[in-house]
């Protein structure tokens, strides 16, 4: 493949090319009411050309490694249109190495082993508690290897692995799900999922209706990850801020969140979801202080937005061969200044509500960060302990208003998507019944 | 390919499995995108990518690759799949409903051919709608504009003998306008998308299209948050449509009905009052949930999901409705090749009933209209759904007065439906989006008349 692009760069001298290239295997296997219902397999190869032009980027791809050359021909075609300016590549850089994002096990999965996974998923529901049954669920194995090539004389390769599972269980009229992510298999904690979708659906029954009011809100980082995703992820987004959809636009160095809150995005954490050496641009990755002790410090930057400013690539650029780079956090981390076990903060709540699931984040305002969720498994706390769990309610408000309200952190830290974070405890929060 | 697809199919048949179906396509997309007047994305590429679905006993594998010759290798490893899953886990035998077996070529006919439209026409649209959405007002502070088409060949085979090839053309543009006005800013959107052709953009016209975004936007900007609690409201189409498609089309699924949706074991039962009838129809003409064979080659079709307020029909692919003995309703639908055809909705609304809108609003105290979808989520298990509109009027003695932005409405499915008191006379089905279930996403349509309900939940912020 390599001398095929050399030949092409050859061909086109004084046309900057990058070529980044995919090779994508994935397996999952389906569950439905505690039988395995399906499995599929997928490979998905393919290479994306970007050409600049005069300063202008254009790009296209293919599937077919055989139509490279016409692949590269439209790439200098669409620049001659494009407005997106772009003066060169990112050049060479020394790479951090990063741990424990390749599993050759995951790599080399049989389809027998993943069907094992899932049924040992369902057997550990059944351990906890024998009447609960598995309505839905999902593993899956997945493993990239990827190439960037460009014209500055970079040529980098990875591998990276993942194992993802979803679970909904059902006892009675009630469900409680879960979710899981790790790059390794020793880190796709089955137990975990089991043991939280089967508590959240027996502890589900007998839902009550419960009263509008102010109290305090306990999230999971499940539902606070979705929010982020809708919400926070965008606003820090450099070219959501350059074209003026972010509401956090001229704020950097000022006090957007309480004082104890750090946020920081890492592509570099050993193990993290969303860690890799290189983004997609090829610029190396990493730690970028987003809020530090509550105080807004930067976006996360691609090499074209970066550019625009006159500054460096966060290492955030993000996407696959079928288009140009895009802009996503990698790993969020969370810290707080006061950090207390679970237990803690639901003994010192008099009046709250813990919210395991909820629909509808991605209704959000993006921009002004108003959001309305549907609390879907939520339980009522009083004097300290849980006492029942809600049915019909909603939680709104503002993500930005949010940052400010943390109340406390648990310690029960895990990744959900992005996001590396305990519960947390936000005080005074509207709760509609 | 022909010869590749054939010998694929005998190669898993002569194995020893039950049934298996390839699909392919070879697609080519175009993709701009302009930011703030600046054309940033321009991108045109070439896609195959061919699926492979085995049914052994009472297991499927199935295996996909956009690498025409890995498909024996494929072929191979989706049988495979299907009879370790079989081996380690006894599935009852999947029994298909019987499909009529089809030979076509669908050869589609457009007034304008997509492959004949330059790349400085498909510019010209965005720029039509740039100059339409930031003329209308300097308010309007920043304005994307993305335009999108495609053209494929499609191919689906199964070892029953169909053989239905295809050549469908798909263009989508939308326009999003954001309108500031000192600290707020508010953002909204209109789209036109088809599958019939690029006429309907030109007959639309990308600059009405791009004007509707911005007036919507600035409209938001004079709107208040909502109040909260249990009221009346009235649902326009659109979000109407939405209420219909989350919360009734999703339970009526068959595979959701079959696992465990509040609709399970409740055909023939009566859930709501007389004026409750919802139809999924992937027969109407132009619309974006419309299709001539879902992705199993069976004929879309219209079907009767509630008649007067009686559970009459679920929506099925071949194997839900060969599991509970009926026909399928083609509602075996995948997003491309490389997924395995589920079921979906295709065109789905509440049938229209015999108020007029002035009549529905006169009767409301106190409560809400609600407009302009924002997404929305449902627990088919639980029955709980919410979604978000993007803005609506308070109702205040029997009329229509504060406009109101960001508001959500949730509640029980069950309860919804009985709570529907007022059923417009007008259909107004015209709501394209884009449904997501298990990860694939599927074009859709929603609609129905004007709707009013009592008992709501509306979550404001206010």
């Amino acid at each position: 493949m390599i001398e095929v692009i050399e030949r092409i760069m050859r061909q086109h001298k004084g046309v900057p090319l990058e070529f980044f290239g995919s090779n994508h295997r994935s397996m999952s296997v389906e569950m439905k009411t505690d039988k395995v219902s399906s499995s599929d397999m997928s490979v998905t190869k393919g290479i994306g050309v970007k050409a600049i032009v005069a300063g202008r980027a254009g790009f296209s791809y293919t599937t077919d490694i055989s139509r490279l050359d016409d692949a590269v021909e439209i790439a200098i075609v669409n620049a001659k249109y494009s407005e997106l300016k772009q003066d060169s590549f990112p050049e060479m850089q020394k790479m951090k190495d990063v741990k424990g994002i390749y599993d050759p096990g995951i790599q080399g999965m049989a389809p027998e082993e993943l069907v094992n996974f899932s049924v040992q998923l369902r057997e550990k529901l059944k351990d906890a508690n024998k009447d609960v049954k598995v309505n839905h669920s999902v593993v899956e194995a997945g493993s990239s290897d990827n190439f960037l090539v460009n014209s500055n004389g970079i040529s980098y390769t990875s591998k990276t692995t993942g194992m993802s599972g979803m679970v909904e269980a059902v006892y009675k009229d009630s469900s409680g799900g879960a979710n899981m992510g790790a790059a390794t298999i020793k880190g796709f904690d089955i137990d975990h999922m089991a043991a939280r979708a089967a508590r959240l659906a027996v502890s589900g029954v007998g839902r009550k209706s419960i009263k509008s009011a102010e109290q305090t809100v306990v999230i999971d980082s499940d539902v606070l990850e979705s929010l982020f995703s809708n919400t926070l992820y965008p606003s820090i987004n450099a070219d959501m801020v350059q074209k003026g959809q972010s509401s956090l636009k001229g704020k950097i160095g000022q006090q957007i969140g309480s004082c104890g809150l750090d946020i920081i995005d890492s592509g570099l954490i050993a193990g993290g979801l969303c860690s890799s050496a290189f983004d997609r641009d090829g610029t190396r990755s990493q730690e970028t202080s987003i809020l530090s002790s509550g105080v807004l410090k930067s976006f996360i930057y691609n090499h074209v937005t970066a550019m625009r400013e006159g500054k460096k690539s966060t290492g955030n650029a993000s996407g696959g061969f079928g288009s140009m780079a895009s802009i996503a956090p990698t790993n969020v981390v969370l810290k707080y200044s006061e950090t207390k076990g679970l237990d803690k903060i639901l003994s010192g709540i008099k009046d709250g509500i813990f919210i395991y699931e909820a629909l509808g984040a991605h209704t959000a305002n993006h921009i002004t960060g108003d959001f309305s969720l549907s609390i879907n498994k939520g339980f009522k706390i009083i004097d300290g302990e849980i006492a029942y769990p809600v049915k019909n309610a909603m939680f709104a408000g503002n993500v930005f208003e949010l940052l400010k309200d943390v109340s406390c952190f648990g310690d029960d830290v895990r990744q959900s998507g992005h996001l590396i974070a305990p519960t947390v405890s936000f005080s005074r929060q509207k709760i509609v019944g | 390919m022909d010869s590749q697809i054939k010998s694929a199919l005998d190669a898993v048949m002569a194995k020893g499995a039950k049934y298996a179906d390839i699909r392919s396509s070879d697609s080519r997309n175009t993709t701009i995108t302009q930011k703030n007047g600046k054309i940033e994305d321009m991108t045109t590429g070439n896609s195959f990518a061919v699926g492979i679905r085995v049914l052994y006993k009472g297991s499927w594998g199935f295996a996909s690759t956009n690498d025409i010759s890995e498909l024996s290798g494929v072929a191979d490893t989706a049988f495979r799949i299907a009879k370790s899953i079989q081996a380690s886990n006894n599935n009852k035998e999947i029994i298909l409903s019987d499909a009529k077996t089809i030979e076509k070529t669908i050869e589609s006919k457009y007034k304008t051919d997509i492959k004949d439209v330059s790349i400085d026409e498909r510019v010209r649209f965005i720029r039509e709608g740039y100059k339409s959405a930031t003329g209308v007002s300097p308010e309007i502070k920043s304005v994307q504009v993305s335009y999108s088409d495609s053209h494929a060949k499609k191919i689906f085979a199964n070892t029953e003998g169909a053989y239905i090839t295809s050549d469908p053309q798909y263009f989508r543009y939308y326009v999003f306008s954001n309108a500031r006005r000192g600290d707020r800013i508010e953002q909204s959107y209109d789209r036109c998308a088809s599958f019939s052709g690029i006429d309907e953009l030109i007959q639309r016209d990308p600059a009405k299209i791009a004007l509707s975004a911005s007036q919507k936007a600035l409209k938001l900007l004079d709107a208040e948050l909502p109040p909260s609690g249990t009221m009346s409201a009235i649902l326009h189409p659109e979000v109407g449509g939405v209420f219909v498609h989350e919360a009734v089309g999703h339970a009526s699924e068959a595979d959701h009905a079959l696992r465990a949706s509040i609709f399970t074991g409740k055909l023939g039962d009566t859930l709501g009052a007389e004026n409750l009838n919802i139809v999924d129809d992937a027969t109407i003409a132009g619309k974006h949930g419309s299709y001539k064979y879902d992705d199993e080659g069976v004929k879309g079709q219209r079907t009767q999901i509630f008649e007067k307020g009686v559970l009459k029909s679920y929506l099925h692919s071949r194997e839900s409705a060969g599991a509970m003995g009926v026909e399928s309703t083609g509602n075996g639908r995948a997003q491309s090749p490389e997924f395995m055809p589920i079921v979906r909705m295709s065109n789905t609304y509440f049938d229209k009933g015999d108020m007029e809108l002035d009549e529905m609003i006169a009767g409301v105290k106190r409560g809400i209209y609600m407009a302009g979808f924002k997404g929305g989520q449902v627990d088919t298990t639980g029955g709980t759904f919410t979604f978000g509109v993007e803005y609506g009027y308070l109702i205040e003695n029997g009329k229509k007065t504060k406009l109101v932005k960001d508001c959500a409405m949730s509640g029980h499915i069950l309860d919804v439906l009985k709570n529907i008191d007022g059923v417009g006379n007008k259909l107004h089905i015209d709501s394209l989006g884009y449904c997501g279930k298990d990860g694939q996403m599927a074009p859709v349509c929603d609609g129905g008349p004007y709707l009013r309900v009592n008992n709501l939940l509306v979550g404001g912020q206010k």
